[in-house]
């Protein structure tokens, strides 16, 4: 079994921002980056940290490529889900459940997300799911400890 | 279903009567004791035995509150009915299937047209499909959701889903449109990385997300993405493909 490579894999509408929109998402997740790492985390893995405009997006198999490769090696998943969107992030959740990573959705507004997800929480399906919380999106300190707290609670529950 | 909601009420007053009753009881006894000895205490004429019944019936009345208190804060929890909370009865359990069909459902939100379509295009597609050797079981929400009516909660239909896709051998997705708040890019996502091979049926003109056709471009994921413009057209795209929409020789 390898060792994870990144501590936090986190997913974010991306190209479904536009490129005004991108910008503007993009920033706010490196913030919320930037407060993680001052909270004790080593590497984060995020798509957008290396594309600075919607015209550096890679081709699309390649992303799907590094995305599932980063997935696999990453301890956490985290969604960064701002408003009801038709995303990219939202198969990446997909990937997440599949692969029994224990996940956060951080939500500005619960009912945005898709039905099936909007009380999966409580869904308790045992060896089916990894540990999965839904938690409020606020800013990017607030958002960085409402991480830090779903890591702590990991391993507090053994899963450091 | 009138008769299953009443069996099922029944039995959650019966677990919480097993969980709390005890108790209760207990607390009541208590309440009527301390009553009793402070109600009747002075009828008795000697001043020493009004005392002794007064002490008694309170040390008594008291312990007994004290102790149904201490059974209540320890009391079992009251098994989860079906509902939010309910749990997955058998956590192993896969649900197997030669097919899973998904199309957004409750995406649709209060576009009841725009969700009947979708359930009309699912049934094509099944039975289209089941005309084909090698598909006997298929799974749908759209068959067991098929209007706003059906749709249980989420937690229960996320267990469901997820069990189902777990056990499922192929998965094809209708896409008439994408509305936003559809579950459907999350369970085609969960099925990549179970390297269940896919299928993608979507309505001409319909954008894909850009993982998912990063998904259709790569070599490493088996998705298949075709396009259609109705109901006929997708009965035509699954006679004539059949089973290599899923990478399978014919």
């Amino acid at each position: 079994m390898t060792t994870p490579a990144y501590d936090v894999f986190i997913a974010a509408p991306m190209s479904a921002l536009g490129e005004a929109g991108y910008a503007q998402g993009r920033a706010s997740v490196l913030d919320i980056i930037t407060q993680c790492s001052a909270r004790g985390f080593g590497p984060i893995y995020f798509a957008g940290a290396e594309i600075g405009g919607t015209e550096s997006f890679t081709d699309e198999a390649e992303a799907l490529r590094r995305d599932l490769s980063a997935l696999k090696n990453a301890k956490l998943f985290v969604l960064i889900y701002p408003s009801k969107l038709v995303t990219s992030a939202l198969i990446e959740v997909g990937y997440a459940l599949a692969l029994k990573l224990p996940s956060l959705l951080l939500v500005r507004d619960r009912a945005d997300l898709p039905y099936l997800l909007n009380q999966a929480e409580k869904a308790g399906a045992g060896d089916l799911l990894p540990r999965l919380k839904i938690a409020p999106l606020g800013g990017a300190d607030e958002s960085a400890a409402a991480i830090a707290a779903f890591r702590d609670e990991l391993i507090g529950q053994g899963h450091g | 279903m009138a008769d299953k909601d009443s069996d099922g009420m029944w039995s959650t007053l019966g677990d919480v009567f097993k969980s709390y009753g005890p108790g209760v009881a207990l607390i009541f006894a208590g309440l009527a004791i301390s009553g009793i000895s402070i109600y009747r205490g002075p009828e008795y004429k000697e001043a020493a035995t009004q005392l002794a019944v007064l002490a008694g019936g309170s040390v008594m009345g008291l312990f007994a509150i004290a102790l149904g208190v201490v059974m209540l804060w320890r009391a079992p929890a009251v098994p989860a009915g079906p509902g939010p909370t309910a749990t997955a009865p058998d956590a192993n359990r896969r649900k197997a299937c030669d097919l899973f069909i998904a199309a957004p459902m409750a995406g649709f939100g209060n576009d009841e047209a725009g969700l009947k379509k979708a359930v009309e295009l699912v049934i094509g597609a099944q039975q289209a499909m089941e005309r084909l050797s090698g598909i006997e079981s298929v799974h749908s929400p759209a068959f067991t959701r098929p209007n706003r009516d059906k749709f249980e909660s989420a937690a229960t239909a996320f267990n469901v889903e997820l069990d189902s896709l777990r056990g499922a051998k192929r998965y094809l997705l209708i896409l008439p449109e994408l509305p936003a708040q559809t579950s459907v890019l999350m369970t085609i996502g969960a099925a990549i990385t179970l390297n269940i091979p896919c299928a993608i049926l979507a309505k001409a003109g319909t954008e894909v997300p850009y993982l998912l056709q990063g998904a259709v471009d790569s070599k490493r994921a088996q998705v298949r993405l075709e396009r259609y413009s109705d109901l006929k057209d997708i009965e035509n795209i699954i006679a004539k493909e059949g089973l290599r929409l899923f990478g399978e020789d014919p």
